[in-house]
């Protein structure tokens, strides 16, 4: 068995445990959620931005499952999509120089601003799924600028899926061990911290960037397949 | 924000209805994407009474500012929305690959077809 | 206020895309839907939603419609170019197979797209899937890596030796441009009728012609996985040839 193989099933499995786990042990372990709007005005978090504080605290919970449903749609994109499109090297979809330079020169700052988006989400606008999906459009305005690199592309699959396998269980880890204290599932452990600083809001930053990784990750292997698609429709 | 409710009211009923009438299955999903940004439309309006400065400040926050709770589902909404609308346009694309049309009523045809033809071989089978 | 422009605008672009008839202005319209709707949440104090729909619902969402419909409504011919049958004239495409295939597409209710390539690549784009047909006066004497048609028009080879020429002929199936080159460097070609009168005109010098007796037809070739399409144009082809319009088209580009 090939060892990207190897790493599907066990990622696979784990994340379906944890999952399972996440599901399973909220039962009757107090509340994952369902804080009042009053306690959001007062810095209950740490974080500045109250959003962030409801999407990757309060209610970690959803979050949570909605990467879930985010992850089995990219899983059937990849499933679905990896069979079509030969290996010959197609025409570039863009054949303007100028796109192509725009391109290159337009990556590194929207890499940057996704991962601005994602680190400081909890102090001022952005979040993971914003910055994810940024980063994401800058990789896709690459991808779409030159088409014949997707050959090259084609080993980078393997470390993306490896990416998103990693992350996903991680997430789930962080999000399982308040379990091993007896204490509600996806509790913000760590220090609130001096609310607008950048170490505060506990696990809230974690998770943030864990979270962008993946939709970044997610969201470029479904670029990278549509680019590839060579059908008709 | 009433504008943005009745917006989001008629964008729905205007992209149901394309979803419902027009044939070509690129135009039924992109009416499904319109529909999708609809409903997060209406989440994101709904609240009133409540300001519209974002919900961000390090000590408590003033009243003017919006509801916060709205955009976290809607949040959430969105990045589902995209990864379901590329899962279904690569059925869709799967389905053209096979029958080589987009339009509904004779991709529907098609299969009939294929499947009675197949029940027909089992039969004499 | 200026929120309330823009989700006016909303419905009008919804409204006008998803009816009307062209696949990629509806998917333009949803894109600047999603930017507009974006705006409106950015000034609506849910920037961190604003964000989101902007990169996703504008950007991603648009751009993966757009890779998977590119090659949609179009009927893609490859073909080498050949004066008469598929060129260009002063910028437009003419001859009897840009109006065959015109005309098909159009009853297909496709847009006929072609793009010129010599002969080898022509073949392997078609073969790859990277085109419908393979078109430019192609004779069914070898498979082409597709599916040929009936023939449309008749033809007949020709033995021309350029001078001094001699070595086993090459039956030459490429494009216009480069026949005189190839008949000075081989020496003698195989041609069909329609590649003989374009070489006529460039000017055969002290080439001498003598007609074969081998007799075919041009045909189209198309892509392997189209038997559909390869039906559908053959029916195309043999109501024109019951119509005789096949000959009268025949007459009016080649004379």
């Amino acid at each position: 068995m090939r060892p990207i193989d190897r790493l599907r099933i066990a990622a696979g499995a784990l994340a379906s445990a944890g999952f399972a786990a996440v599901l399973l042990l909220s039962i009757g372990r107090g509340e994952a959620g369902g804080e009042t709007a009053e306690v959001i005005r007062l810095t209950a978090t740490g974080a500045a931005n109250r959003v962030a504080s409801i999407v990757l605290d309060i209610r970690l919970y959803d979050t949570l499952f909605e990467l879930f449903a985010f992850s089995v749609a990219v899983l059937g994109v990849r499933r679905f999509l990896r069979r079509t499109a030969g290996p010959a090297v197609e025409e570039s979809l863009v054949e303007s120089h100028v796109v192509r330079r725009a391109a290159y020169v337009l990556l590194p700052p929207m890499l940057v601003l996704g991962a601005y988006l994602a680190c400081f989400g909890h102090l001022s606008p952005g979040g993971g799924f914003g910055g994810g999906a940024v980063a994401a459009t800058g990789v896709l305005l690459v991808s779409v600028a030159l088409g014949a690199d997707l050959l090259a592309q084609r080993f980078r699959d393997e470390r993306l899926e490896r990416l998103e396998a990693v992350v996903l269980v991680v997430l789930l880890i962080i999000a399982l061990i308040p379990a091993a204290w007896s204490r509600p599932l996806l509790a913000n452990l760590l220090p609130p911290g001096q609310p607008g600083s950048l170490l505060s809001a506990g696990t809230i930053p974690i998770y943030s960037v864990l979270i962008a990784l993946k939709v970044f990750a997610g969201a470029w292997a479904v670029v990278h397949f549509f680019v590839r698609h060579r059908g008709e429709v | 924000m009433t504008a943005g409710v009745v917006t989001a009211v008629l964008l729905f009923a205007i992209a149901a209805l394309a979803l419902i009438v027009r044939r070509d299955l690129v135009f039924k999903l992109v009416a499904l994407g319109l529909v999708n940004g609809s409903t997060v439309l209406l989440l994101v309006s709904l609240p009133r009474g409540i300001g519209s400065r974002p919900p961000i400040a390090a000590g408590a926050i003033p009243p003017t500012a919006a509801d916060p709770f709205p955009q976290a589902y809607v949040l959430a909404a969105i990045v589902i929305n995209f990864a379901v609308l590329a899962l279904a346009l690569v059925f869709v694309m799967m389905l053209v690959e096979r029958y080589h049309t987009t339009d509904a009523r004779r991709l529907e045809a098609l299969i009939r077809e294929e499947r009675e033809a197949a029940d027909a071989e089992g039969e004499d089978a | 206020m200026s929120r309330t422009i823009l989700l006016a605008a909303v419905p009008v672009i919804a409204g006008y895309a998803l009816f009307q008839r062209r696949r990629w202005v509806a998917v333009l319209g949803m894109g600047l839907i999603s930017f507009l709707l974006a705006v409106v949440y950015a000034l609506q104090g849910a920037p961190d939603v604003a964000v989101a729909e902007a990169a996703i619902g504008a950007a991603l969402v648009t751009f993966i419609y757009v890779l998977a419909i590119r090659r949609t409504g179009r009927l893609t011919v490859v073909a080498p170019e050949l004066s008469g049958l598929l060129f260009r004239q002063q910028g437009e495409l003419t001859g009897v197979e840009s109006e065959l295939l015109g005309r098909f597409a159009r009853e297909i209710g496709l847009d006929l797209t072609v793009r010129f390539a010599p002969y080898d690549e022509a073949a392997d784009t078609l073969r790859r899937g990277g085109a419908d047909i393979l078109a430019g006066g192609m004779v069914a004497d070898v498979p082409h890596g597709g599916l040929p048609t009936e023939p449309y028009l008749p033809t007949r080879f020709y033995l021309v030796a350029a001078e001094g020429g001699a070595g086993e002929p090459m039956r030459y199936r490429d494009e216009e441009r480069t026949l005189r080159a190839t008949l000075s460097s081989r020496g003698r070609l195989e041609l069909d009728l329609v590649r003989l009168l374009a070489l006529t005109r460039i000017g055969l010098g002290s080439a001498q012609v003598a007609p074969m007796d081998e007799e075919a037809g041009y045909v189209f070739i198309v892509h392997a996985g189209r038997p559909d399409l390869q039906d559908r144009l053959n029916r195309f082809l043999d109501r024109l040839r019951e119509a005789d319009e096949l000959r009268a088209m025949a007459e009016r580009h080649l004379g």
